[in-house]
């Protein structure tokens, strides 16, 4: 399976976001995109399926461009783990992790769908929580509910935007994990959104670093989580240590200019 | 909450078996909201300044719908297919659309309070039906002069609502913004218009915006019915869809909803439900609020039990009242609209204060 994406240049109306990106994903990885706020982190991973049309630029899934598809054929193609959840009513988990099957049926959830649903719930271990509600769900629970809606779209690709940002550490590692074993044991691709670049280090294979809409830098943690990089990017003077190979960021000051 | 005494058992039983017994319970509430109709019919027509026995109500049903049965006589007859039959079954269709019409704006629109009443279909309705009555015009004649004049103006004003919101984004902010604009115009036309006119017909245009069942005639039927079958079955195909919109747009989108498309039509056809009915019988409010919340703290948030379920709480909802409206100043008869918000705001003021954890 390859994904890329090519010449992609978005601007919110006169504010121009993305600047001319490409880029190349291999198989079964996990791929960390990192920066500053505002650097076009969020909106980089919302333009490959298409949450956000690109004014130029593609994205090719195994030769296919992903852009003309209908939402429902991408929504096979990309699970999709967004930042927030909205609570307007209530719904079960079971309900929730259900939506998931959406775009395989039009009208409603047929038995194998329910089995489907099933499955993705014992392995996440949320069996016990199949009819409470999701707003009464703590927040590392309720993260798990939507990981495994994307699960359940059994797509080959994952997308996460901040997937961890409200979570203690014991929970943020449980959630990483969650991600590893599963692009290791699917042979899926997973693309994460993350600000704590300790983290982004430790579970991802490579890091798309960016700047004001442009890629500042690309490859193994190691190689683009550099005292230089993080100055460059951040305007912050910090401290790169090394854990057993993972960098691990110590931030001291930040540089004013 | 029961659900939780469900979970307990979870080793034993599947997750299949589990929500299966779950969704059972919702179909056995629904079931019961039909039981509870058809006593309530045969209630609601013994009683009224002539009482029947309740005997005779049924035995005048049967009859009517099939070549056997019971014999009913002929007082009986008259006072019940002319006098209350109409207003009953009136009342069951209408709390229906509105009480489906209250569950879909909900969830398409993501707020609690939505409802027809506040996207401004019933205020345009109502200034349609004024134009009719104080200056006699419209784009039908005769009999549906002033219920194709409500109907035509609910539609401009969902079709002011949909342009609008569509120029922009279609969110439903946008939609809820517009349709309380909306709401106000019509209001201040109305009021506008009714200023310089006779004071008979302020005081009939007046009463036909307050809804009345009284108002109904049999062949309304012939348009309510197929329309409320067309627009339910409609929105019950799209029920999953509107579970996800309100779950919000980036979810929906990244699940494969076009939502833009999904919303707007959702809501072209929930107003035409409830312009279909409120053109009969005006502007009855609280039904559609209030029905989608009680099922809500009953049966939960999935809008495919949830839409059955409030169209026939709001059925019910309205017999009552109805029913209530007939009896309690008799010879007198209230009508329905104010009724329904006597009856509406206690009990909603009562479900915000008492509700038990969160619901919406």
């Amino acid at each position: 399976m390859t994904l890329s994406f090519e010449g992609i240049t978005l601007s919110y109306g006169t504010v121009p976001v993305l600047h001319d990106l490409s880029f190349e994903f291999s198989d079964a990885e996990i791929v960390a995109v990192v920066g500053p706020n505002g650097s076009g982190k969020s909106s980089l991973v919302k333009c490959l399926n298409q949450l956000v049309k690109p004014q130029k630029g593609s994205v090719h899934l195994d030769g296919e461009c992903i852009n003309e598809l209908h939402p429902r054929e991408i929504a096979k193609k990309f699970g999709y783990v967004p930042q927030n959840f909205m609570d307007t009513f209530p719904a079960t988990v079971m309900d929730t992790i259900l939506m998931g099957r959406k775009p395989y049926s039009n009208w409603r959830s047929a038995k194998e769908d329910i089995v489907k649903v099933a499955e993705v719930m014992r392995m996440l271990n949320l069996e016990p929580f199949a009819l409470r509600y999701h707003s009464e769900l703590s927040g590392g629970q309720r993260q798990k509910v939507m990981i495994a809606r994307a699960f359940a779209q059994e797509s080959k690709v994952l997308l996460f935007d901040e997937p961890t940002s409200q979570l203690d550490i014991k929970h943020q590692l449980e959630i990483m994990d969650l991600v590893r074993d599963t692009v290791r044991m699917k042979k899926i691709l997973a693309i994460l959104v993350v600000h704590d670049l300790n983290l982004a280090s430790r579970y991802a294979d490579r890091i798309i670093m960016m700047r004001d809409g442009r890629i500042q830098a690309v490859g193994d943690p190691k190689d683009v989580l550099t005292e230089e990089n993080i100055k460059a990017v951040y305007d912050v003077q910090s401290l790169v240590m090394h854990d057993g190979g993972i960098p691990c960021v110590v931030p001291k000051q930040r540089i004013e200019n | 909450m029961t659900e939780g005494s469900i979970s307990c058992g979870i080793h034993n039983e599947s997750i299949y078996d589990i929500y299966h017994k779950y969704t059972r319970k919702k179909i056995l509430f629904i079931a019961g909201l039909i039981l509870l109709i058809i006593v309530l019919i045969g209630v609601a027509a013994s009683i009224g300044s002539a009482n029947l026995p309740l005997y005779d109500v049924y035995a005048a049903l049967i009859s009517r719908f099939f070549s056997f049965g019971p014999e009913s006589t002929w007082t009986a007859d008259v006072v019940l297919w002319k006098l209350r039959f109409p207003r009953i079954f009136m009342a069951i269709f209408a709390g229906m659309a509105l009480g489906i019409t209250g569950v879909v704006m909900q969830s398409v629109l993501k707020n609690p309070l939505a409802d027809p009443y506040m996207m401004g279909i019933q205020s345009a309705a109502g200034f349609g039906a004024s134009l009719a009555i104080i200056f006699g015009t419209g784009f039908l004649s005769g009999g549906y002069l002033i219920a194709g004049n409500a109907f035509l103006f609910s539609l401009i004003a969902v079709g002011i609502i949909i342009l609008l919101s569509d120029m922009k984004d279609a969110s439903a902010e946008t939609m809820i913004l517009t349709g309380i604009a909306v709401m106000f115009f019509f209001s201040a036309m109305t009021t506008f218009i009714q200023y310089f006119a006779e004071a008979e017909a302020v005081k009939s245009a007046m009463f036909w915006a307050v809804g009345d069942l009284g108002k109904t005639s049999w062949d309304d039927f012939y348009i309510v019915i197929p329309l409320l079958v067309c627009c339910f079955l409609f929105l019950l195909w799209k029920t999953w869809d509107m579970n996800i919109l309100a779950a919000g747009d980036e979810t929906a989108k990244s699940l494969g909803i076009p939502v833009r498309r999904v919303r707007i039509t959702i809501m072209i056809v929930s107003s035409l439900l409830v312009s279909g009915v409120v053109c009969f019988i005006g502007a009855i409010g609280f039904v559609g609020l209030v029905s989608p919340h009680i099922c809500r703290l009953i049966i939960g948030g999935d809008n495919q039990y949830l839409l059955p379920a409030s169209g026939l709480v709001g059925a019910v909802l309205l017999i009552v009242s109805d029913t209530v409206a007939r009896t309690i100043m008799s010879p007198a008869i209230i009508p329905v609209g104010v009724i329904t918000a006597f009856i509406g705001v206690p009990f909603f003021i009562y479900l915000i204060m008492f509700r038990k954890g969160e619901f919406w």
